[in-house]
């Protein structure tokens, strides 16, 4: 637990990166966490197959929110096609498949301390992926 | 007497001080006794019920038909006969609306439920009205969580089938007036179900007294084993209702051309049922009423008291749930933090809380809430771990500043 809340999960969650729905929105999904009730709300606007802006929206935890909050740097400017293998990647590094996990994705290694949150951060990913495949 | 809070803690072994454990509503620790008699049935009366003439087999069909009347006896039964073993209350209550529907359900009926319901007690029941082209309506919840009963005559009519409802909530801990919500429903000609799961740890029930038709309820919540539950209705809905479960233990002849059932309550349980949870819940039952449901009741009105007073101290606390009489469990949101985290930091104050939606998504949604943080009481619960409890949320207003 140590260390969880006193990072870069606090400071997220207290002033998170792109937490607002967008207008003009090429994408969009929505995911639950049907364990706790969760909700996330993910847009995209995509051009010539590369992601140029994401938002969320979420009624959520703390872990989820910082979560969607770091997704969305890491999402803009991502070719389409490179979502599923970032989407990997960041499952990995919460699950602790990936023994060591990509700069980019390190913060994600916090929450294996907790392995009854992990969906909490995977969910913000799972919108990602959703908002390209639901359409 | 008073409840010797300290002997009973020290009959838990799963109960530890320095953590308090204030998740019984979810699943309850089991005492010694109970874990005895698991390895007794495993060890001793290992052999299959109903079946082969060796002293195991024997010894296994005697415990498990002495914990059938043992839980008859628990909830004032007047047969052992009219007890199904089942997995839990979520198999009965499926057990209820699949066989039920079966019986009494009919394109146009309406089976009406309430807004406080686990879903255990609200998805089988949807899954039954569309299999049956019924209509499925809900009590309203008030302001204080308790039923809107002045909507009760609107929502139960003469085309209402089953009324199904809990005798108390697992998220805000209402306890319902079940013997008049069944009255109601009688006086429409509908049957009255009731989940009992939260209701028969805190206090006895009398389910002849009650006048309902069904109730359920599951072992490991009364401090017995997981995996078994009970299932009492009216002998007459039993002897009515169609088999749930096909398979051995349940018919009486077979033939290829078809099959007759075997007599109640073993029409009902398909299969090799769970012993050793029968004998387990027998102990558990045993223990929990020897301890005397006087004692029980002050020393679990005393804690949540305690609970109760000081949460209303912290004016960042939102209480959902706050009629009487309750089952001893506090839900509460806490300002600018997520239910989640705030179990998360308390498990770190070695303080264990459910968080989330309690499986009743409409009750949250009745208070605009998507999760709560609840802190459930038991017979070895104390002050101190409420004090503990309070310590781990002020933890959490620090963190999250």
């Amino acid at each position: 637990m140590s260390g969880l809340y006193d990072g870069w999960i606090l400071e997220h969650s207290k002033a998170p990166r792109g937490a607002a729905r967008l207008e003009g929105a090429t994408h969009s999904a929505r995911r639950d966490n049907p364990f706790c009730g969760d909700r996330i709300t993910l847009d995209l606007v995509v051009r010539c197959e590369r992601i140029v802006a994401v938002g969320f929206e979420a009624r959520a935890c703390a872990i989820c929110i910082a979560t969607g909050s770091l997704l969305t740097s890491l999402a803009e400017g991502l070719a389409v096609d490179d979502v599923t293998g970032l989407v990997e990647s960041a499952r990995a590094a919460v699950d602790g498949t990936a023994a060591e996990p990509p700069a980019h994705l390190e913060p994600l290694a916090l929450i294996r301390t907790v392995p009854t949150r992990r969906r909490c951060a995977t969910l913000p990913f799972e919108a990602l992926q959703g908002a390209l495949e639901d359409r | 007497m008073a409840l010797d809070v300290r002997a009973v803690r020290r009959a838990f072994p799963g109960i530890r001080d320095g953590e308090a454990y204030l998740d019984t509503a979810a699943t309850a620790q089991k005492p010694e006794p109970v874990l005895e008699r698991l390895r007794w049935a495993y060890v001793e009366a290992s052999g299959n019920v109903h079946r082969g003439a060796h002293r195991r087999s024997a010894l296994a069909t005697e415990a498990f038909e002495a914990a059938r009347a043992r839980v008859a006896r628990f909830l004032g039964a007047p047969s052992p006969q009219q007890i199904v073993f089942v997995r839990g209350a979520t198999e009965a209550l499926n057990l209820l609306a699949t066989c039920l529907g079966a019986l009494r359900l009919q394109p146009g009926d309406e089976v009406l439920v309430t807004a406080m319901e686990h879903h255990a007690n609200l998805v089988p029941w949807q899954l039954a009205c569309a299999r049956h082209g019924a209509t499925l309506r809900a009590l309203p919840l008030t302001a204080e969580g308790a039923l809107d009963l002045s909507r009760l005559d609107d929502l139960l009519g003469d085309r209402t089938r089953v009324l199904a409802v809990t005798h108390a909530s697992n998220s805000l801990g209402t306890v319902n007036d079940v013997a008049r919500l069944a009255a109601a429903a009688h006086a429409v000609g509908a049957l009255c179900v009731v989940d009992g799961t939260q209701a028969v740890v805190h206090g006895p029930v009398d389910v002849s007294a009650l006048g309902v038709d069904a109730y359920v309820f599951s072992g490991h919540k009364v401090y017995g084993p997981s995996g078994i539950g009970a299932l009492w209705a009216r002998g007459e809905l039993l002897e009515a209702m169609p088999p749930y479960q096909g398979g051995g233990e349940m018919i009486a002849t077979v033939e290829l051309a078809g099959s007759t059932y075997a007599p109640v309550p073993h029409k009902f349980e398909a299969g090799t049922p769970h012993v050793a949870g029968a004998v387990g819940l027998h102990a558990a039952l045993d223990y929990l009423e020897g301890l005397g449901w006087e004692a029980v009741r002050a020393h679990e009105q005393r804690v949540v008291d305690h609970a109760e007073a000081q949460l209303g101290q912290l004016p960042w606390i939102h209480r959902m749930g706050t009629t009487r009489p309750r089952v001893p469990l506090v839900s509460f949101t806490v300002d600018g933090v997520h239910a989640h985290d705030v179990a998360t930091i308390l498990d770190g104050c070695g303080v264990a809380v459910r968080a989330g939606h309690h499986c009743t998504q409409p009750a949250l949604d009745h208070f605009d809430v998507a999760a709560t943080v609840r802190a459930s009481f038991g017979v070895y619960s104390t002050l101190e771990e409420v004090d503990q409890l309070v310590a781990g949320l002020r933890r959490v207003r620090e963190v999250f500043g």
